[in-house]
């Protein structure tokens, strides 16, 4: 049997049952449509994610608080905040850093005369713009007088001076914070969002007044550092600078003696590839249970098929037809129901992406749909895989029927 | 004397279904020529189907032996037999088993598929043995939508297209009235006069079995006579 006529045998048989090859290849269709969607979406965070990380720039050291293993994830509540202005003065004395800043926030009122809204207080001290780079919209930045002074100064997100100033100029005027007041000595432009945080919604206090006056704590949430020099050099001589500071003996280095973790952009980086990779292996999964399921109806269609057609598959045999040319029948006629129904799942499923992009990208600033075109070719492969594996016993057993018993089948 | 299409020698067939051994074909001596036409007869059960299945490839012996054309046909594979049902047989059935949703050229074009003759000789090849049955006027016709005796034609069509050394008719006119089951015994007469092809018939009733020059009776796995002295009817499609 030349090719030609195999295919157009198959097509036409597919064709004179349109409304059931269209159910049946539902399952696959819809499988792999899930599939390209929740990828499109994996890619289209992970690159939000890994593109806000870049923007912090690669010379940067944090040093949070923690149990000690770096890759335990987030700073938790119940982790003892160890870190201290004596830590950011330890760093900063050791010389490998051009710029070190604690990092202290809380989410607090504010007030001016009638009006009140809810912001992100941000203590920091002098060298916060040089370790997160912003500029100064009107008056000026906190200086090293206004930390060591405990100064009740603010320098307002431009959100926070819109609401509260509307068109009057905020410098020199007066807010309340917890009873504190607090002077406006500058305001930044618009900066948008970091680290899924608006920084228009914040206001920024010098951290020793944070501290003091505002929070009563005496510990910082994080310190974050400039590297002068080689970042892993660095890192590793920061761990060195804190265990001295905090009068930990730990000669080997065993990060579960510390009370504190340093990490880098490179690190960030690094754990959202290994959430990134766990994410698509659980996709993988459910991609692969969706289409055993689908692959499972084709199976069972073309069972009946078989069944329905034994009359037919004996006249063939009767006429000529070999074991293999049956095979090869039915065997296409699985595999081109899997691989139109993958086709049409991978259209609509860029289709989908896409608009999930579109609106999604109204909401999100930096968020753009990523259209995986790897895994388009894989839906192509892998759902003409799935035909043949599951078209394969179907074909076998129309294969090998006997040509007598299947032309006296009723 | 030419080399015999057909020779058996002691042929037997037995089914076997567990423990329980069903003989059906108990040791035939048969030979057939090149260009005879022949008519199996026996009651239900007398093993003239299963006879004519072996003769076909679509069956295996069991013991004996079975020569087609001087071949050995049990040594044949199984994609041999396929091959040689492609090229040496065509089959007419009782119940036409035409498929219902293509049209009559299409029916009859299948068997062209599985020889490997190039598509482009495949339509005029079909349209001449539409037109040696006389049913070229329906070949566009769905074979579901045409009369009983005019599918049987069409699967006569179907089994000469391949040209084949002979053409099985198993209860060629079961199924028909007694006026187009004259037809279609007449054209299988007049392919065997004016072409000489052999045609091996299986039928329980002697008027169409006296359509053949011989007949040969089975009853019980053997054969029970085989003579040429009937009274030859004719008649049918072109007479």
């Amino acid at each position: 049997m030349i090719l030609s006529d195999l295919l157009k045998t198959s097509v036409t048989s597919l064709m004179r049952n349109r409304s059931r090859s269209i159910l049946t290849i539902l399952g696959i269709v819809i499988g792999i449509a899930a599939v390209m969607m929740m990828l499109s979406i994996g890619r289209s965070s992970e690159g939000l994610i890994l593109n806000q990380v870049a923007n912090l720039g690669s010379d940067l050291v944090f040093v949070e608080a923690s149990s000690g293993d770096p890759m335990s994830g987030p700073p938790s509540p119940y982790i003892e905040q160890t870190l201290t202005l004596d830590d950011i003065d330890a760093l900063n004395k050791s010389g490998y850093f051009s710029a070190v800043t604690g990092v202290i926030q809380s989410s607090t009122p504010i007030t001016r005369e009638e009006t009140s809204k809810f912001v992100q207080v941000v203590g920091v001290n002098e060298d916060y713009l040089e370790v997160f780079p912003a500029e100064i919209a009107s008056g000026r930045f906190l200086d090293q007088t206004d930390i060591q002074s405990y100064a009740k100064v603010v320098v307002l997100g431009k959100t926070v001076a819109e609401d509260l100033f509307g068109d009057q100029d905020p410098i020199g005027q007066t807010v309340k914070l917890k009873k504190v007041s607090l002077k406006v000595i500058g305001v930044f432009p618009e900066l948008g969002t970091r680290f899924f945080q608006n920084q228009d919604e914040q206001i920024v206090v010098p951290i020793t007044t944070a501290q003091r006056d505002i929070l009563g704590l005496d510990n910082v949430t994080y310190i974050a550092a400039k590297a002068s020099g080689d970042i892993d050099i660095t890192k590793e001589e920061a761990q060195w600078v804190m265990r001295d500071s905090h009068n930990i003996d730990n000669p080997t280095a065993d990060p579960a003696l510390d009370d504190f973790a340093v990490s880098s952009q490179s690190d960030a980086v690094a754990i959202v590839g290994i959430v990134g990779g766990v994410l698509t292996i659980l996709l993988a999964s459910i991609a692969a249970i969706s289409l055993v399921v689908g692959g499972i109806g084709i199976m069972n269609i073309m069972l009946v098929s078989v069944t329905e057609r034994t009359k037919e598959i004996g006249l063939r045999k009767a006429i000529g037809a070999t074991y293999k040319e049956i095979l090869q029948q039915f065997l296409l006629e699985s595999v081109l129901l899997t691989m139109f129904g993958g086709i049409i799942g991978i259209i609509s499923g860029v289709g989908f992406s896409l608009l999930i992009g579109y609106i999604v990208g109204k909401f999100v600033d930096g968020w753009s749909a990523a259209v995986p075109l790897d895994a388009m070719v894989l839906g192509v492969l892998v759902s003409t895989t799935v035909g043949i594996v599951f078209g394969l016993y179907p074909a076998r057993r129309a294969a090998r029927l006997d040509p007598i018993e299947a032309l006296r089948f009723e | 004397m030419a080399e015999p299409l057909f020779t058996l020698k002691n042929l037997t067939k037995t089914y076997k279904s567990g423990e329980v051994e069903t003989p059906v074909l108990r040791g035939i001596d048969l030979s057939v020529e090149k260009g005879e036409f022949i008519a199996l007869m026996g009651p239900s059960g007398s093993g003239k189907s299963t006879l004519m299945h072996i003769l076909g490839f679509l069956d295996r012996i069991t013991d004996g032996v079975y020569l087609f054309n001087g071949k050995d046909v049990q040594k044949m594979t199984d994609d041999e037999l396929a091959g040689e049902r492609s090229r040496e047989v065509g089959f007419v059935f009782q119940a036409f088993n035409l498929l219902a949703k293509s049209t009559v050229i299409e029916n009859v074009m299948l068997p062209m598929m599985y020889a490997k003759i190039p598509p482009a000789e495949r339509e005029e090849r079909a349209m001449e043995a539409l037109r040696s049955v006389g049913i070229d006027h329906r070949a566009h016709y769905l074979s579901n939508t045409i009369s009983g005796g005019e599918k049987q034609r069409v699967a006569i069509a179907r089994a000469l297209v391949n040209k084949p050394s002979v053409i099985f008719a198993d209860e060629p006119t079961g199924n028909l009235d007694t006026k187009s089951g004259e037809a279609v015994l007449g054209i299988f007469q007049d392919l065997h006069e004016k072409f000489g092809t052999t045609i091996v018939m299986v039928t329980h009733e002697l008027e169409a079995a006296e359509f053949a020059d011989r007949i040969v009776r089975i009853r019980d796995g053997k054969i029970e006579s085989d003579s040429r002295d009937h009274v030859k009817r004719t008649g049918g499609y072109y007479k």
